[in-house]
């Protein structure tokens, strides 16, 4: 028999493999349609359940920078620390008390805390510490590598804080927000621009999570926020807070002080302070010392809790608010300015007008006080100003009359929010024309009736200074996305036109002459053209409200420099002085003067002395060691100072003088020159006077006498400065010679 | 002589065949000469065809294969860099902004007077000198006529222009 296939076989069996392939194929081909075409929506859902992650990119909000384009706030990287108790337990249970308290160190956590965490095995997700910064992370890196520790057990997550290089610097206009988007300053202000958009990046993943090939990923980019350039100077902020803290703390302000540089010209804020402030980069911490000593007080004296954190919430609340935006003064003295432009530019009144001032001024009855109890006899407009009286000034309100005055009060911009590009503007407190009698009229007219922000009172102050144009004061000069374009640009704004040029420069004249009298006021400085006005106004209305048992004080100073075409405007609040001084020449003016002193030149705006200033000026002391006397006198005498030898001067050489040579002393001074072998034991010994309360001319004399040389600070040319400080007290010892520092000021209502 | 193409006695097995095949032998006329091409199992060539088409086709799976691992590894250090780039960029903004507070205009002072000795300068040790003329001095112009020395100013001059 042959065993070879036959035809017929052979058909039967390609017969059959066909069959069978068919069958197979149109079996893969019914699952495969079931499963793309009919059943597609569910197994795509189901693949993608599986397979699909979706990862958030954050985005990082903008930067703010001064105008300069220092940073003043930029969000910065940082991790978030979790622990798996789930894994912890399921991994590594030996290794869970060396975990805790590895991580307890390291993060100087709780380690009872995490052991607790620890106990909740279902647990995979346990947040140990937020923000913690780079160095941190990599020490629990090197914990983790070190000790073999499972990834899964200890892991980071990215995030990003806030952080204001500067601390508390400009923190009352940078501000801040919160994770509800809820805050203040300009962080909240312009929220909406500084945030950016997170991203989202979608992978397939396989089976352990690693990400399948790329092109598979679809990315959707991060969108930064954008980024702001103000127009503050961090140069002058720091100026400005340096010398508002000085103050807080030498006259013991109750209320915090405030203080606001313009640029009069366009409306630009160069710098804003609120001293006491806070340090955004902590701003739940209490920052006032006061305001920390009175929760403690509180808590020692058994105060229920719920009342001590409503009374620190109140003050956390207090401490975030921008006093020169959100909060009502009585301008007191400065508003004459306002009372004064307005006057002259109805021709109500002219510089040759006079006034008579007895010390008091019957208006319908009232009787409403000068400062100077004497009074000031017949006064001019300028000599009105310069003696800020107050008698003068009813009456020039009432020779401008309630409409005109209400009038101006409204062209100034008193009735009227400033516009400023920060939240929480308020509205003013001010009696209305219709409510305006007399008695108010003449009580508003010195600035005594009206509360207004110190905002409003700066732009109107720049007003009557800058050629009579209210402008729109800002704080962000424009906004670039993160790639550096400029989106946004803010254009100085001029409101209205509300005196004439002319007016504002016989106005500029008026408030030069009030630095400048006398010899100068505590805002004088050598060399600058300053004008400006001081203000005492009495809190009269919580007084009698009975808000507060004690009458209290609001000491301002406004200035604007250069005086013949000024640039910047200077506006400082000084609220609740309890030193014993009370007026704004007193306490506000020497900031004005300190400020300027250190920021004038770094403005590029220098010195230009009179003959009179250059004359007056201090000088160094010369070296005139190894000198013989009639070479060192020679010397001494070309710097305008005298010489006293010690010693035998006969063929000898000085070897120790006192004050040392760099030493700033005033012409006329006496430098003390050691002769020879004279040992410096036997150096002479001068007992310093008091010269507290003495005039610039007796202390002078007062330490001439005692062998001592004085060094003059604040108002030196005025007579009617008096000595406040010394800088070695009454009674102490000092080499004769030696230089004492006295700081004279003008405590009175002029300047 | 070529083997025949059927071997038709292999499929016939009928008496009838089998006396066919006793007949007397007929003439046989020799048929000519066929010349055909004769192809043996051994040398036709098919395996090799089919051999090089799968090391082909095998060839071009292991490359797509090997190709996409290769992406899955380039795109995974792409992956790392950029993290590593990211994680640089963060540690650099966290550092400059230590270093901005670090600088701040309250440490350098604290930092010059308390560690330096340093003092603030005093208004009278400083000197303002006025300046008779300018602070900028100006080139005299070449005018000696020479055409060269012309065109090439002219060309200093637009590449000033243009900020170069």
């Amino acid at each position: 028999m042959d065993s070879k296939l036959t035809k017929g076989m052979r058909t039967r069996l390609i017969f059959v493999i066909i069959f069978c392939l068919v069958l197979l194929t149109g079996y893969v081909s019914a699952v495969l349609f079931n499963a793309a075409i009919i059943n597609h929506k569910e197994m795509t859902a189901m693949a993608n359940e599986q397979q699909q992650q979706s990862t958030s990119i954050k985005s990082n909000r903008g930067t703010i920078y001064d105008r300069n384009n220092k940073v003043l706030a930029q969000s910065t990287t940082t991790w978030d620390v979790i622990i798996s108790p789930y894994d912890i337990n399921e991994n590594e249970p030996e290794n869970m008390e060396f975990i805790c308290q590895g991580l307890a160190d390291i993060l100087d956590v709780s380690y009872s805390d995490l052991i607790e965490a620890c106990k909740d095995t279902e647990s995979p997700y346990h947040r140990v510490k937020r923000d913690v910064d780079r160095t941190v992370i990599e020490q629990l890196n090197t914990f983790i590598a070190k000790n073999d520790l499972y990834s899964t057990s200890i892991f980071t997550e990215e995030s990003s804080v806030r952080t204001y290089p500067n601390g508390a610097l400009s923190s009352s206009v940078l501000g801040f927000v919160n994770d509800n988007e809820e805050g203040y300053g300009l962080e909240y202000y312009y929220n909406d621009y500084l945030k950016g958009v997170d991203g989202r990046v979608v992978t397939l993943t396989d089976n352990f999570g690693n990400p399948l090939p790329y092109d598979k990923e679809e990315r959707y980019e991060a969108k930064d926020g954008n980024s702001l350039i103000t127009t503050i100077d961090e140069t002058l902020q720091y100026y400005l807070e340096k010398n508002l803290e000085i103050t807080v703390s030498q006259h013991k302000l109750e209320n915090r002080s405030t203080g606001i540089i313009m640029n009069c010209k366009t409306g630009a804020i160069v710098a804003m302070a609120t001293y006491p402030a806070y340090d955004p980069n902590n701003p739940s911490y209490i920052y006032f010392e006061k305001d920390r000593k009175v929760l403690a007080q509180m808590s020692d004296d058994g105060v229920a809790q719920e009342l001590i954190d409503e009374k620190e919430s109140v003050l956390r609340e207090q401490q975030w608010r921008n006093k020169a935006v959100s909060e009502l003064y009585i301008p007191g003295s400065v508003f004459k300015t306002v009372t004064c432009a307005a006057a002259l530019e109805e021709k109500v009144v002219s510089l040759d007008s006079t006034f008579e001032c007895t010390g008091i001024a019957d208006v319908a009855g009232t009787k409403i006080r000068c400062w100077s109890s004497g009074g000031h006899g017949v006064s001019t407009l300028t000599q009105a100003m310069e003696r800020s009286c107050n008698p003068a000034f009813i009456k020039i309100g009432q020779l401008l009359g309630a409409d005109k005055f209400s009038k101006y009060f409204a062209a100034f911009g008193f009735t009227e929010k400033t516009g400023i590009d920060l939240p929480g503007e308020v509205d003013s407190l001010y009696v209305s024309r219709d409510n305006m009698g007399i008695v108010e009229l003449s009580s508003s007219a010195f600035g005594q009736t009206n509360k207004i922000t110190p905002i409003q009172m700066i732009t109107a102050f720049a007003a009557v200074v800058n050629g009579g144009k209210l402008l729109t004061p800002y704080l962000v000069e424009k906004i670039i996305d993160p790639d550096g374009n400029v989106i946004k640009a803010t254009e100085p704004t001029v409101r209205r036109q509300v005196i004439s040029e002319e007016t504002s420069e016989l106005m500029r004249g008026i408030l030069e002459s009030v630095v400048t009298t006398n010899g100068g006021s505590n805002a004088y400085i050598s060399g600058y053209r300053i004008a400006g006005k001081s203000g005492t106004s009495e809190k009269i209305d919580d007084y009698n409200s009975g808000a507060d048992s004690e009458l209290r004080y609001v000491a301002t100073f406004a200035a604007a420099v250069p005086a013949n075409d000024p640039e910047y405007v200077m506006l400082v609040i000084c609220d609740e002085p309890t030193s014993g001084f009370i007026y704004g020449s007193a306490i506000a003016a020497p900031v004005v003067s300190q400020v300027f002193k250190e920021g004038l030149e770094y403005l590029n705006i220098y010195p230009q002395y009179t003959a009179e200033e250059l004359a007056q000026q201090d000088v160094a002391v010369p070296y005139v060691a190894g000198y013989n006397s009639i070479r060192a006198e020679a010397n001494l005498n070309a710097a305008g100072l005298n010489a006293e030898f010690i010693g035998s001067t006969d063929g000898t050489y000085v070897t120790g003088q006192v004050p040392s040579s760099g030493e700033v002393i005033p012409k006329g001074g006496t430098v003390m020159l050691y002769m020879g072998d004279v040992p410096f034991s036997e150096y002479k010994i001068s007992k310093v006077p008091n010269v507290i309360g003495l005039t610039v001319t007796e202390a002078n004399k007062a330490l001439a006498d005692a062998g001592l040389n004085i060094r003059i600070t604040g108002a030196s040319g005025n007579s009617e400065a008096k000595a406040v400080s010394q800088s070695i007290s009454a009674g102490w010892s000092a080499y004769r010679g030696s230089i004492i520092e006295v700081n004279f000021l003008v405590n009175d209502e002029t300047g | 002589m070529a083997a025949p193409a059927y071997r038709f006695d292999l499929f016939e097995t009928s008496p009838r065949k089998e006396q066919e095949q006793v007949r007397p032998e007929q003439e046989v006329k020799a048929t000519p000469e066929l010349k055909v091409a004769v192809t043996s199992p051994a040398k036709s060539g098919k395996p090799i065809i089919i051999g090089i088409i799968f090391a082909l086709v095998f060839a071009v799976f292991f490359m797509y294969i090997y190709s996409m691992g290769k992406m899955n590894e380039v795109n995974e250090r792409i992956n790392a860099a950029n993290a590593q780039l990211e994680e640089a960029q963060a540690i650099n903004q966290t550092l400059q902004t230590q270093l901005a507070g670090s600088v701040s205009l309250d440490n350098v002072e604290k930092y010059a007077e308390q560690e330096l000795g340093m003092q603030k300068i005093n208004p009278s040790q400083e000197k303002y000198v006025e300046m008779q003329f300018g602070s900028m001095s100006e080139c005299a112009e070449d005018d000696s006529g020479d055409i060269f020395v012309t065109i090439r100013n002219w060309f200093d001059s637009v590449l000033v222009y243009l900020g170069f």
